[in-house]
């Protein structure tokens, strides 16, 4: 087998406090493939933001190691776009400035107008393009950050919580949006979420977590995603048996984990 | 939540502090009027007419307190012929360029250093006690000093102006870059951008809206310092006027001096939140 | 490894603490090396052994008849009569602005009349009125701290949260018993922010008002000193009127931290 596109070897993650130093994450070991689209659930400390930010390069390992194709992680980079569940918009841009921030900072200024209106058109903000962002509903807001990650062309997109701060029926179908454009793209998602649900509806893996130190319980491939992204076929994936069955499997570990 | 990197311990040092200042800065944002204006103008008609009142039953002797005719006669006359060989408007100038002078010199030399003491800690280890020790220090106390030194002209009145406004242009703007949020620095990073990018595309432009409060603060300070100044030791400006009509008991020209300091006043703030307004398009939406 | 980031922000702390250290020493050494170097006249900037030899002189010998600390109670006392009057008459209008609208469109073109004016334009005015005294400085104290009071006051009682009064009122609170459980401890963080802020510019205004038409008081020293060209009295002066008015912003952050113990913790 060729090596893994993201692969954690031996992470342990600890920080100083004033209670003495917390263990926020404990040996993970877990690789996954370029085009998978891993989702990450678990109770609230369970380290799954940790396990993000260190993937992102926000943190540093306290030991083990974190590789994006083979190569370690040094720190951020365009190669990893980061969605926060705070769209962190820039408001003081425009909504094409903001989308083409990434290509901009980079000095790539010529293919950035089309990709921009590409990924704009994609997920209909183009009209809006001369608005600031804080003109624009949470929704909108949500999108426009996932397409400002997108422009950059990275090889791995982490979402932590995205939808997080939406009401239901946006989330929902902001979840049909994110499906239809990672069904087009075949990029490779980490995604944080605490709704399991979300998690068997659009993964292709799902990792349950526990808490203190963060371990990892279980790691289950589910195939809802594979289908097709009509809304129909949605509802009908939701209410069927074998996804209430995977859903409630994954509760219950949650669950017994939580203690 | 956890401690990433090394920006986020710059920008967390010092942010209790912070947040008072913040705090203290907004308080002073601007009221807008609500409830019934007739009420407003009732307590405005009241005042004009206690004063009418007391003027035409000579309550008070007409020298201590000139009625509303004469005052405005005085305005008139002032208009056309001047205070004592300067104009009205020579009065005025001279005022507001001393207190602009003072203000933009600090502006221009305090909004960058305190951006730097924001950004980067050793700046600010290096400077900040200096700032803090100037702060509570009452203008005019130093300004005996600054007489001492420069002399009764214009550079020492600058020079005092320039002190009032700087430690709270310069503290203003430091509270700024604290007020940069953390996730729009991971996401301009996880984005590609470079440090000078980052400072000049996120921290600075998050820093803008405090950047201005700081300047209205400081101008309003200037303001009220350089008729101070100008009462102790000067030979124009409105301040001079009003002081040297008080020599005369000429009552009608103080308030007519006082008026018009309030006016400019307003203006002076007016000035600064019209471009704020321009510039900072994004305050107060999050 | 796993302390890394513990002993690197220690590191850095430490860093900052030797730059303090030596930005201060620099400028110590600066001032000892012009003053005692004969660099700049004992007139202008007096070294450190004059200025200790003013200070000593100033607390054993007094002022023109008056001890140091007569003319710094003078001071404080002026400050406190002008503060305490204007603050509490500004806080209770404020409350009442906040409150009622009606109340609010009465006071608002007076208070925002006040609050532009530079101070010491209508002291001018006072001391025609009032003649040169304790009068015309206590009254221009207490329009200087009316309107900073008020208007933090109503912002106060303005930024209460609908959910709580609602919450009150949902268990049966009169309309005062809101006010009085609700709306006034919400309001009090922003009134002792108000409070602070006007201190500091009563005491600002005080000094002005001392310098300009003053006879005692730490202010009129200073400028009395300056005549004289006295410079080690007028800096021993400044930094008596910078540590009074440290002490007197703290004593209120004290205060408040005791009553308000509730404050930035919703």
């Amino acid at each position: 087998m060729t090596s893994p596109f993201v692969a954690f070897q031996n992470l342990t993650i600890e920080y100083p406090s004033k209670e003495g130093p917390v263990h926020a994450l404990d040996s993970i070991d877990l690789a996954f493939g370029a085009g998978d689209f891993v989702c990450i659930v678990g109770p609230s400390g369970c380290g799954k933001t940790t396990l993000m930010q260190t993937l992102a390069g926000f943190i540093r390992p306290t030991s083990g190691s974190v590789t994006l194709a083979g190569e370690p992680i040094a720190g951020p980079g365009p190669d990893r776009g980061v969605v926060f569940q705070q769209p962190a918009l820039f408001p003081w841009m425009t909504v094409a400035q903001n989308a083409g921030f990434g290509p901009m900072v980079r000095g790539l200024g010529g293919e950035r107008r089309e990709k921009v209106e590409h990924y704009l058109r994609l997920v209909g903000l183009w009209d809006f393009r001369n608005r600031y962002p804080y003109q624009l509903s949470g929704g909108m807001q949500q999108r426009l950050a996932i397409v400002r990650a997108l422009v950059n062309d990275p090889k791995v997109l982490l979402m932590d919580e995205p939808f997080g701060a939406l009401d239901a029926l946006t989330r929902e179908k902001m979840q049909e949006e994110l499906h239809a454009v990672w069904r087009r793209t075949q990029m490779t998602v980490v995604f944080i979420t605490h709704s399991v649900e979300e998690a068997v509806y659009l993964g292709t893996e799902v990792v349950v977590m526990s808490p203190r130190p963060g371990r990892i319980l279980e790691r289950l491939a589910v195939g809802f995603s594979r289908a097709s992204g009509a809304r129909d076929d949605i509802r009908a994936i939701k209410a069927s048996p074998e996804f209430v069955a995977t859903r409630e499997r994954i509760l219950g570990l949650i669950w017994a984990g939580a203690g | 939540m956890l401690e990433t990197g090394a920006v986020k311990g710059r920008l967390v040092a010092g942010r209790r502090p912070a947040r008072r200042a913040i705090a203290a800065l907004r308080r002073r944002g601007e009221a807008t009027l609500r409830g019934p204006a007739w009420l407003s103008l009732l307590s405005v008609s009241l005042v004009g007419f206690a004063w009418w009142f007391i003027h035409a039953f000579a309550l008070v002797p007409a020298v201590l307190l000139p009625g509303p005719g004469e005052v405005l006669a005085t305005f008139i006359e002032i208009v056309r012929d001047g205070y004592r060989e300067t104009t009205l408007w020579q009065d005025s100038a001279a005022t507001l360029a001393r207190c602009c002078a003072g203000f933009l010199l600090a502006c221009l030399t305090g909004v960058p250093l305190g951006l730097a003491m924001g950004y980067k800690p050793r700046v600010r280890a290096a400077c900040d006690y200096i700032i803090q020790f100037m702060r509570p220090l009452p203008p005019l106390s130093y300004l005996i000093l600054l007489i001492l030194w420069l002399g009764t002209g214009n550079a020492s009145k600058v020079a005092l102006l320039y002190l009032t406004a700087f430690p709270i242009v310069a503290s203003s703007a430091m509270a700024g870059v604290w007020t940069t949020k953390l996730q729009r620095i991971q996401a301009a990073r996880s984005l590609g951008a470079s440090e000078w990018q980052i400072f000049r595309y996120v921290i600075f432009p998050s820093a803008l809206p405090l950047v201005f409060t700081g300047a209205r603060i400081a101008l309003a300070a200037a303001f009220s310092t350089v008729v101070a100044a100008e009462l102790m030791a000067a030979t124009d400006g409105l301040g001079w006027m009003i002081f040297s009509a008080s020599h005369f008991l000429r009552n009608d020209i103080i308030i007519v001096g006082i008026v018009l300091l309030g006016i400019l006043g307003m203006l002076l703030n007016k000035m600064v939140l019209l471009v704020d307004g321009a510039v900072v398009h994004w305050r107060g939406v999050e | 490894m796993s302390m890394r980031p513990a002993l690197g922000s220690a590191w850095r702390a430490l860093g900052e603490r030797r730059v303090t250290a030596l930005s201060l020493l620099v400028l110590v050494l600066a001032w000892i090396g012009a003053t005692e170097g004969g660099l700049v006249d004992d007139l202008f900037l007096p070294g450190p052994a004059s200025l200790w030899s003013g200070f000593l002189d100033l607390v054993e010998n007094g002022y023109k008849s008056r001890t140091i600390w007569e003319h710094a109670a003078l001071s404080l006392e002026r400050v406190l009569a002008g503060f305490v009057t204007g603050a509490v008459a500004g806080t209770l209008v404020g409350l009442g602005m906040g409150y009622n609208r009606k109340i609010e469109a009465f006071f608002s073109p007076l208070v925002e009349f006040f609050r532009p004016l530079p101070q010491l334009a209508y002291l001018v005015l006072l001391i025609v009125w009032f003649g040169i005294g304790e009068t015309p400085q206590i009254i221009l104290l207490f329009l200087t701290a009316f309107p900073v009071s008020a208007i933090a006051a109503m912002d106060g009682v303005k930024s209460v949260s609908v959910l709580r009064m609602q919450a009150a009122r949902s268990m049966g609170a009169s309309e005062w018993q809101v006010f009085r459980y609700v709306v006034f401890p919400s309001a009090l963080h922003e009134i002792f922010t108000g409070a602070r802020l006007a201190i500091g510019v009563v005491y600002a205004t005080l000094i002005a008002a001392e310098i300009i038409a003053g006879s005692t008081g730490l202010g009129w020293v200073i400028l009395d000193a300056g005549r004289f060209l006295r410079s080690d009295y007028v800096f021993v002066g400044i930094l008596m009127i910078g540590v009074m008015g440290l002490v007197l912003d703290r004593l209120l952050l004290t205060f408040e931290h005791r009553i308000v113990h509730w404050a930035g913790r919703d």
